[in-house]
């Protein structure tokens, strides 16, 4: 018999000469008695008897049995089993080599390892022993299969494994160590039972076993009990990191990084440089102190304006480990949006339009807008400046301005007129398509907004029922807009709904206009496309869109917001159609999407179109130009496909998500879609997985607390003295195997207890016995 | 209701056992038992004759108060006499009984306890019984309960259901409560002491020497258990003390010589005090008959007038 811990074993026996010497020693039996006057007493020595003769020898028996066998119980006893050696030929043990290639392993010193410390486990193993080698990363991927292991050679697999190791690189991915075990293990399990004389199944992890490792897939099961895991950890030449990620701030208009540094870094100072799309500093380093296991965010200051330069990405400086050190940044748009406006420059009177879109504005919290008027109040007329996208007219329009409104439309702006007259809308007929009119209405009592397109973008914000209701809103006063009707009878679909109709073009406010505008929008082929948004109770237009037909666009109310038109300008549905107009104006800011290193994009739905290409941050370009339905059809890589294709894909992967790119590397990537209506871009900047930077390592016992049996350096010894000393034992199960498949330790145990449970009655017999022979 | 028995020492007489007297639960029903037994030997008794009051006319000499002449007496006999003991039948009385744990000891059926607050009942049952002001004071290291002298119907009730407490406290400190007993006596009384006395004597002594500095008179009974006078006990024990917890191992075999000669020692010392300030000692021991002890009090009182 063997023992797993003999020291208890030892610890057992050596207790058991405890009772014997209890047995023989005697105190002076004593009493305790309530006294008065203890302190006149003198006190006297204990006494203590030694006897010769041991009394109750059938006692001090079963404490002595009790102690060896709960002793012998802990040192967990097995006995060795020798295997039949006619078997031993066919014993096969089949290995996984499991080797990180996340971010983390980039660190110095840690490839030469790697490929060490592979070279070193394959001379390990036997000619009959099976191998396969995968790498991972977030994803698993096997480069050495078992199958072509089995079949090869003696030189075709050294130099299979020289591929491996040869071809070993490092990602830019995060780690999710667990997902690959349990994928490696189930695999090896599985290969058990087509390999029937595989006796030994041993997966073996070679990793930097960082803090960042995902482990969390280990606690979703139970780990296959004749899997065994031996964790070989590769340690960088230096300790410690700093890493640095972007954070999402609620402003637009600044950027936030963070600083974290892990838990065995030793530096402290480091300084954070920015610079600009060439790669050159912009403004003066920053200093950071960051403690280890520590982290700081800090906002960058903003980049001078005057110097012309952008910030587009952040470099941190000072840590010895540079693979998490650059990050890319989304570009800070102006932080001002100019408004102009063109109508009287009453800025403090209440019955003006412009008192109410000063303070619309005003109120604006995601960006600073700044109004300004056009025509002073001097008479003097400015033209409309080139950095304004959203123009407001709210008076007749001088001539000498036309011409500048024409050029900003050129320029995409968007143009809200809200007449407070006939000569309001009149003075823009060269820019409104042909025969557009206006009328002064006829308004019984007040009009109110009746039919409304919720699905145009105006008003889509407005479609939940619970912010839909117009209805309190009064109108005093306003003009009936007469749209152009073309001889052809053109529908423009608009939400689904056929709410668009042709008008006949004679430039007369006819009753047939009228209706015609009334059912919907009129097109012009020639001039434009009016699109009517809202329309009054009585049915004539509130709210129409033109399209001139140039890449801007005019939006034409039929009243004022100001008290002498309406109550527009008090009701809360005000400010946030305003603000919606100002943003389809002046977008908030280029589309650009932060995203994690690994992540899987689909680029046709992020520009919506089947016509795209992606330029990855290393100038890498591919092009898709089928249809989604199409979905075989591999992506056409224009450049560098290798790099592609080297990406950590799943082995298998669906045909319908062949139109996915993974985002396999830190940096900027563009992706540009192809439509009608000319090419759309979206800007997506990959960061690296915060984790990795988390480079502390992991306590070494963590795959045991998982409940992952981890062969230790003492049974590995064990079997190895046990395989010098005698050829027959080669056969044998591990010591941990055999007492774990024998389990003596309960019976022992068992019979401790009964033992102990025995000695307490026999003893209180006793005690009642004497205490009954004293009465 | 007498036995036989008689207590060790005690002189040929027929008196109750105290173990019969201490059995009786109500403890004015025990009280009124040994008072009555007492009375009832008492004309055999030697000690015959001796009360705690009864009147005398003495002749007017100068320098008596003119207030105390006997007017009456004047008239029929033209005659000046003073009624002498007239105040003392208005005698007012403290008992200060010790309830400290130490009291809660007993090698008998019985603890000192229950003895000495037997005692307290009996004086203050015969006390009321004669017309006195009798009140209670009840110690530890400090006063816990008092009970103002007084001569008024439930006084004894009061008395006696104030003698059933506990024992308490962690030690005990006669000083204050003979101190306290002087500040309640605002003229001039008499003050029983019940008290195991084991505390130190220093203690004990500034206290008497306040009292008797009042002009009080003070009778002292020391209550002790047959045990704490020779130790004899079977076999080594674990002794703790019931006031302080501490545990000594001792062999009454070895220690019991040393323990009586420290004993003796420290009530001689108790009983020189006494005497030395001019208080009635009385020392009883548990298993004497309770009516050799008020037999001791009424002597101690004749010999103080």
């Amino acid at each position: 018999m063997d023992f797993l811990a003999p020291l208890f074993a030892a610890i057992g026996v050596a207790a058991a000469s405890i009772p014997v010497v209890l047995h023989m020693l005697r105190r002076a039996p004593t009493q305790d008695m309530p006294f008065s006057v203890v302190k006149f007493l003198k006190p006297s020595r204990p006494k203590l008897t030694k006897r010769s003769n041991i009394e109750h020898w059938p006692l001090m028996l079963l404490r002595i049995l009790a102690l060896v066998l709960i002793g012998l119980a802990f040192a967990r006893p097995f006995l060795r089993e020798v295997i039949p050696l006619d078997l031993q030929d066919d014993v096969v043990q089949s290995v996984t080599i499991l080797v990180d290639k996340s971010a983390s392993m980039r660190r110095d010193g840690i490839y030469e390892k790697v490929q060490q410390t592979i070279r070193e486990t394959v001379d390990e193993l036997g000619a009959q022993d099976l191998l396969s080698i995968a790498l991972f990363s977030n994803t698993s991927r096997t480069l050495l299969s078992r199958e072509g292991w089995a079949t090869a050679t003696a030189d075709e697999r050294a130099a299979m494994v020289e591929g491996v190791v040869q071809n070993y690189e490092p990602s830019w991915m995060a780690t999710d160590t667990g997902t690959a075990m349990r994928m490696a293990a189930d695999e090896l399990a599985q290969e058990s039972k087509e390999w029937r004389n595989i006796k030994m199944r041993r997966l073996v992890l070679i990793t930097d076993f960082q803090r960042g490792s995902d482990l969390d897939e280990l606690k979703s099961g139970k780990w296959p009990a004749n899997v065994e895991v031996e964790l070989k950890t590769i340690e960088p030449t230096k300790k410690g990191n700093v890493g640095v990620t972007f954070v999402n701030d609620r402003r637009a208009d600044r950027i936030r990084v963070r600083v974290s540094s892990a838990g065995d870094s030793v530096q402290q100072e480091f300084a954070l440089q920015p610079f600009d799309a060439g790669g050159a500093a912009v403004g003066k380093q920053i200093k950071v102190t960051v403690a280890a296991g520590q982290r700081r965010s800090l906002i960058l200051p903003a980049a001078d304006p005057q110097a012309g330069k952008t910030i587009v990405g952040v470099e941190l400086q000072g840590d010895d480990h540079p693979f998490d050190n650059v990050i890319d940044l989304p570009e800070v748009e102006n932080p001002v949006v100019k408004v102009a406006h063109i109508g009287p420059a009453a800025m403090n009177d209440p019955e003006s339009m412009r008192y109410y879109l000063q303070r619309v504005l005003d109120g604006n919290v995601e960006r600073d807008v700044q109004l300004g008027d056009l025509v002073k109040g001097d008479g003097v007329v400015l033209p409309i400046p080139v950095d304004v996208n959203f123009v407001v007219v709210t008076d007749a329009v001088p001539p000498a301005l036309l011409s500048s409104v024409s050029e900003f439309l050129d320029r995409s702006g968007t143009l809200l007129v809200a007449p407070p007259s006939v000569d309001a809308v009149l003075s823009l007929k060269k820019l409104l398509p042909k025969n557009f009119n206006a009328i002064e209405a006829d308004v019984d009592e007040y009009a109110m907004l009746g039919n409304i397109d919720f699905e145009h973008p105006l008003f889509s914000t407005f479609s939940d029922a619970r912010f839909a209701d117009f209805s309190s809103i009064k109108f005093w006063q306003h003009r009936n807009l007469v749209l152009p009707q073309t001889t052809q009878p053109g529908v423009r679909q608009v939400g689904g709904h056929t709410n668009s109709v042709s008008v006949q073009p004679d430039g007369s406010p006819s009753d047939k206009a009228v209706q015609a505008a009334v059912d919907g929008s009129a097109e012009n082929p020639q001039d434009g496309i009016c699109s009517i948004v809202a329309k009054f109770d009585s049915g004539q237009p509130a709210i129409v869109e033109v399209n001139t037909g140039e890449p801007g666009r005019i939006i034409v109310f039929a009243t004022g917001w100001h008290p002498t038109d309406s109550q527009w300008a008090l009701s809360t549905r005000f400010p946030p159609l305003l603000t919606r107009i100002l943003s389809l104006a002046s977008p908030a800011q280029k589309e650009q999407i932060q995203q994690t290193v690994g992540d899987v994009i689909r680029p046709g739905e992020l520009v919506s179109s089947d016509k795209w290409t992606v330029t990855y941050p290393d100038g890498t370009t591919v092009r898709w130009d089928m249809p989604l339905s199409n979905s075989t059809t591999p992506a056409v890589l224009l450049n560098n496909q290798d790099n592609v294709d080297l990406s950590p894909q799943p082995v298998t992967r669906p045909a319908k998500e062949q139109d996915t790119i993974t985002l396999d590397q830190p940096g900027r990537f563009t992706v540009t879609g192809t439509t009608e209506d000319g090419k759309y871009s979206v800007s997506l900047i990959a960061g690296l997985a915060a984790s990795e930077s988390r480079t502390e390592m992991l306590p070494l016992g963590q795959l045991q607390v998982l409940g992952i049996g981890v062969e230790s350096d003492v049974e590995a010894q064990l079997e190895t003295d046990n395989s010098s000393a005698d050829e027959t034992t080669r056969g044998q199960l591990s010591a941990n195997d055999l007492e774990r498949k024998q389990k003596w330790w309960r019976w022992l145990l068992l019979a401790g207890l009964g033992c102990l449970v025995l000695e307490s009655l026999w003893a209180s017999a006793i005690e009642r016995r004497q205490t009954a022979e004293a009465a | 209701m007498s036995t036989p028995s008689q207590a060790p020492g005690a002189p040929a007489m027929s008196f109750m056992d105290p173990r019969v007297v201490m059995s009786i639960r109500s403890l004015e029903l025990r009280a009124k038992v040994v008072v009555e037994g007492f009375r009832t030997g008492l004309n055999k008794s030697p000690r015959h004759g001796f009360s705690v009051e009864f009147s005398e006319y003495r002749q007017y000499a100068q320098g008596d108060d003119p207030r105390f002449l006997d007017w009456k007496l004047y008239a029929r006999t033209d005659r000046s006499y003073i009624r002498l003991f007239e105040d003392e039948t208005n005698l007012r009385c403290y008992i200060v009984a010790d309830f400290s744990r130490s009291m809660s000891f007993g090698s008998l059926e019985y603890t000192k306890h229950d003895y000495g607050r037997t005692i307290a009942a009996s004086l203050a049952w015969l006390l009321n019984r004669q017309g006195d002001a009798v009140g209670l004071s009840l110690f530890d290291e400090q006063v816990r309960m008092v009970v103002p002298a007084r001569y008024r119907p439930g006084q004894l009730r009061r008395i006696m259901v104030t003698l059933e407490e506990p024992t308490s406290g962690r030690e005990t400190n006669p000083e204050h409560a003979l101190e306290h007993a002087a500040r309640r006596l605002n003229k001039r009384g008499f003050v029983v002491l019940i008290s195991d006395l084991l505390a130190p004597v220093e203690n004990f002594e500034a206290g008497l020497k306040l009292l008797r500095g009042c002009g009080h008179d003070v009778v002292v009974f020391q209550v002790l258990d047959p045990v704490e006078l020779d130790l004899k006990i079977d076999g080594p024990k674990l002794f703790e003390d019931l006031e302080t917890g501490q545990k000594i191992y001792a062999d009454p075999n070895d220690a019991s010589e040393a323990f009586v000669q420290r004993i003796t020692e420290h009530n001689d010392a108790v009983q020189a005090v006494c005497e030395k300030l001019g208080a009635a000692f009385v020392r009883t021991v548990t298993n004497e008959p309770l009516e050799l002890t008020l037999s001791g009090f009424l002597h101690a009182r004749r010999s103080r007038r």
